[in-house]
């Protein structure tokens, strides 16, 4: 939810984008047709894409949002449709493509949280879901053995979760 | 109005080997008409980010990722999305792959999956 300065802030930007009559209110931003809203969204910073949809969210009906997002669902509203999403999924998603590579278990399944059983048992499906070189790598970091890298073999995701899950609980 | 597949490319219809009958060998036709008219419906919650709904959908339904995505979109601001078309079985097995897919291991306070149901058969 915006607060009310950030609200004034992003429709003084977006009138300022606009350079037609002021959004002075909410309301105003509601009233702008899919089109409209396209090619004011087109205007809107990458870094700012963010709060511009956060600001529509508090300025109306979602599924009336989502739909003039869509264009009204015209054939020509659809370039800017198309162009609406993809700049908006590039501001959004935090996995780009060509980002450097990294150990998904390592970041989101640390070493210091191994104490918190429940917590570790939640992210079972997040484990198995990783490729064995994956998980062997994660292993060697979190539970180095003396005898050599871990070494399962592809499709053995069950026997390392099991292997993991009694060094875990063994701690 | 919610973003529904199934109907034209602008809106995301969903490729026919992006199915997962398409894994099953099953040709969409030949099922029974009563069949086919099933859905899948996906509810939002505050415990899943875009990244996470992207990846299972591309998972679960075989889906793009911007194809997805713009059901990340519809879910977060109508509150649910429709990301499935197919038969009863069809619909079920995708259901099921979404309550497995498990928690979203980028937020802590996240501890299952999302909630998805079987509708309009």
């Amino acid at each position: 939810m915006l607060s009310d300065e950030h609200r004034d802030m992003m429709l003084a930007y977006l009138s300022g984008l606009r350079r037609g009559a002021r959004l002075r209110t909410l309301d105003d931003l509601a009233a702008l047709s899919a089109r409209e809203l396209l090619l004011l969204a087109r205007k809107v910073d990458e870094a700012a894409l963010g709060l511009f949809i956060q600001l529509l969210k508090t300025a109306g009906d979602g599924g009336a949002l989502f739909a003039k997002l869509m264009g009204d669902h015209e054939e020509d509203n659809r370039p800017l449709v198309d162009d609406f999403f993809k700049r908006y999924y590039h501001s959004v998603l935090a996995v780009q493509e060509g980002a450097p590579p990294y150990n998904p278990l390592e970041v989101y399944l640390p070493a210091h949280s191994l104490d918190d059983l429940a917590f570790v048992q939640s992210r079972q499906a997040f484990f198995l879901r990783q490729t064995c070189g994956t998980i062997n790598e994660y292993l060697d970091t979190v539970f180095p053995r003396q005898s050599g890298p871990h070494a399962f073999p592809a499709g053995e995701q069950d026997k390392a979760w099991a292997y993991f899950w009694d060094k875990v609980i063994s701690k | 109005m919610g973003l529904l597949l199934g109907q034209g490319d602008f809106q995301m219809t969903p490729d026919p080997q992006e199915r997962p009958e398409a894994d099953l060998g099953t040709e969409v036709e030949t099922e029974p008409r009563a069949e086919r008219g099933c859905k899948v419906v996906l509810h939002n919650d505050e415990e899943h980010t875009y990244d996470y709904v992207v990846e299972m959908l591309t998972h679960a339904c075989r889906l793009t990722r911007e194809k997805a995505f713009r059901c990340a979109v519809e879910v977060d601001l109508t509150g649910r999305t429709i990301v499935f078309f197919g038969s009863r079985p069809a619909c079920v097995a995708v259901v099921a792959k979404i309550h497995a897919y498990g928690p979203d291991h980028r937020l802590p306070q996240s501890m299952s999956s999302m909630r998805a149901e079987v509708e309009g058969c």
